[in-house]
């Protein structure tokens, strides 16, 4: 229980101080290290997948949750990680680390260059440019990709690093809970900085935000390219982890399922964001296994499992409304929430 | 090469269709729809439930599509964005965004997603004016349409009271509200009457090529590209953007291959972002905050 809520908490209770603070980093690196003993290989491979789903959802954070943008190029962004990954394993065949920098490169490339007209204007016009960017990705790749290697897509070797091979559940894990752990500090760190104070100067009162002589655009531009160049790193991550790249994977309903992410989990939190892309992530297995206990002959069971991905679809979009609407700081909210009627102490800080 | 025009301006013509339901949303509710293209595709599978699954007579379709669309309309209105009204835009946005998802979700649900054939009307056929240039009878339909929806729009949105009492609620909420104006009710016309607009887009795009969740959602997508060339709140400038995005779609497609047709309203939208994103017709000052 300690560590979920120190999961829910950490993003907004930094003022609480040293001890609570330690406490809280003992409780994730304890989690951290029980996963790998406690989960069978399947379990911690889709552990490992939410991870990747965290990374992307970290970064939308920074769009969405601080400086309050809204992206629809999530998808479009993971598959510019990941055919940048396909085109360099296997065509160039390039080794995994010079394919995971150049794709963070190219993703900040692909935000600048796509973040760059939109964010002259207000905010609204980042999500029709990166509705275009989607598209217009997704045909290139899917046009690159018959013409290569067909509709199967393309088939990536085992990553290693330095001469290590990463071939199984515990090596992926262990090298995302790193890249993870890093993003999150990352992430936590720009908030507090003088960027984290503009960006969410700018979604809350953009008016006073630029009488400060704070630079939108710049700024704007700033958490699009950086949130860009961290998606598209997560693509090339999921490419290498299922060693497979097809078109099929990457649609809009995968860029809103990265929004669910960040408004399940808590706009501008980026622990929630993390919370948020496990819940998004481990919800079908764990439908799909809720699914399985019902009595097989059910005619229920049957039409449920075979419409697992509509529900997917529709649990998702329902969420995120339901979320806005009831309760906008999402499951860190709640979590505070819950801390707070625990705590009683604790009502004031807040 | 005229029937390549006259292919341009039937696709216009549905593209002014959809353009006209992004800015009536935009301009009316101050929404970013991007439901837009899932809204639309439910509209034409409604019509197709009550035209082809039912076997309805024609009026009874007609009148039954219409109160069902316009009914999810208000449901959409009273059900969410009411609840969300005072939130910050991008909020709008998003629940816009999780609202397509949802509605995706329940249209493969319970329509499944292999494309489908609908009753017509009258067997479609091909016309041909002058010697060659050669167009289907629902092309025709269909710019017969647009024609219709924007004619009664200028009109509804100049000389009715209701009209006029949308565009007050559109230019100002709060004052329009003080002055008796049921804001409310407006909002949930401007949401019956954009759904409604989106579906027979989508309905007469099916009728030229085939009804499938995906290629209608598609087609709603694209209509942003006039919806922005206009200005997203210029309902007139929308019509030249229909055009040009019509136009850039059947030549691109001519030139470059069939599946060129996916992208070209998307490149347009680029290339408008990038020279002048306020569109055409939009208003003069764009807020750059």
């Amino acid at each position: 229980m300690t560590t979920v809520r120190t999961l829910f908490n950490t993003a907004t209770t930094m003022s609480e101080g040293g001890r609570g603070q330690a406490l809280r980093r003992i409780a994730i690196l304890a989690l951290v290290c029980v996963l790998p003993l406690a989960l069978r290989d399947y379990q911690l491979s889709l552990v490992t997948t939410a991870l990747i789903a965290a990374l992307g959802a970290l970064a939308l954070t920074l769009v969405t949750g601080f400086v309050g943008l809204v992206t629809a190029g999530n998808s479009a962004l993971l598959a510019l990680g990941a055919y940048g990954a396909a085109i360099g394993a296997v065509q160039l065949e390039l080794p995994f680390l010079v394919v995971l920098v150049g794709s963070v490169l190219v993703g900040a490339v692909v935000g600048l260059l796509a973040g760059l007209p939109a964010l002259r204007v207000s905010g609204i016009y980042l999500a029709i440019a990166t509705l275009a960017l989607h598209f217009i990705l997704i045909f290139v790749f899917n046009e690159y990709q018959t013409r290569a290697v067909g509709s199967a897509g393309f088939f990536l070797p085992t990553a290693s690093i330095g001469g290590l091979l990463i071939d199984n559940a515990i090596k992926w894990y262990a090298v995302l809970v790193v890249v993870v752990l890093a993003t999150w500090r990352l992430v936590e760190n720009l908030k507090r900085s003088k960027f984290g104070r503009a960006w969410m100067l700018i979604r809350d009162t953009p008016l006073a935000a630029a009488s400060q002589g704070i630079s939108l655009p710049a700024y704007k531009l700033a958490a699009f390219v950086v949130s860009s160049a961290i998606i598209s790193m997560s693509g090339t991550f999921l490419a290498y982890f299922q060693q497979a790249v097809y078109i099929e994977n990457f649609t809009l309903e995968l860029a809103i399922q990265y929004i669910a992410m960040v408004i399940i989990g808590g706009m501008g939190s980026s622990g929630g964001a993390i919370a948020g892309a496990c819940f998004v992530v481990l919800l079908p297995p764990m439908l799909s296994r809720a699914i399985a206990l019902l009595p097989s002959d059910a005619v229920v069971a049957g039409f449920l499992q075979q419409n697992l991905g509509d529900f997917q679809l529709i649990i998702y979009g329902t969420l995120v409304v339901v979320f806005l609407v009831w309760r906008p700081d999402g499951l860190a909210g709640l979590g505070q929430r819950v801390a707070a009627l625990r705590l009683p102490s604790r009502k004031g800080a807040r | 090469m005229l029937t390549l025009l006259l292919g341009a301006l039937t696709l216009s013509a549905i593209y002014a269709l959809v353009g006209f339901a992004w800015v009536l949303l935009r301009r009316t509710n101050g929404i970013l729809n991007l439901a837009t293209g899932a809204q639309l595709a439910i509209g034409a599978f409604i019509f197709n439930q009550f035209a082809t699954s039912w076997q309805l007579p024609w009026p009874v379709v007609v009148l039954g599509t219409l109160a069902t669309v316009a009914a999810l309309g208000g449901v959409t209105h009273w059900v969410v964005f009411k609840k969300l009204s005072g939130q910050p835009e991008f909020a709008l946005v998003v629940a816009t965004l999780g609202l397509a998802s949802a509605l995706k979700g329940v249209s493969s649900l319970i329509w499944g997603t292999e494309a489908r054939v609908m009753r017509e009307p009258v067997p479609s056929q091909v016309v041909t004016f002058g010697d060659q240039a050669t167009t289907t009878l629902y092309g025709l339909c269909g710019l017969g349409a647009a024609v219709l929806v924007f004619a009664a729009a200028h009109t509804f949105f100049k000389f009715s009271t209701v009209g006029i009492r949308m565009r007050a609620a559109a230019e100002n909420p709060v004052l329009s509200a003080q002055g008796g104006i049921a804001v409310d009710w407006v909002y949930v016309l401007g949401w019956a009457m954009a759904l409604t607009v989106a579906a027979i887009a989508g309905i007469m795009y099916a009728y030229q090529t085939a009804l499938s969740f995906h290629g209608v959602e598609a087609l709603g997508m694209r209509g942003l590209a006039p919806a922005l060339i206009g200005g997203l709140t210029s309902v007139r400038g929308v019509i030249p953007g229909a055009l040009i995005v019509g136009l850039a779609e059947t030549f691109g497609t001519k030139v470059f291959g069939g599946s060129f047709q996916d992208v070209a309203a998307w490149i347009v939208i680029l290339v408008v972002l990038l020279i002048r994103p306020q569109g055409l017709f939009g208003d003069k000052q764009v807020q750059r905050v």
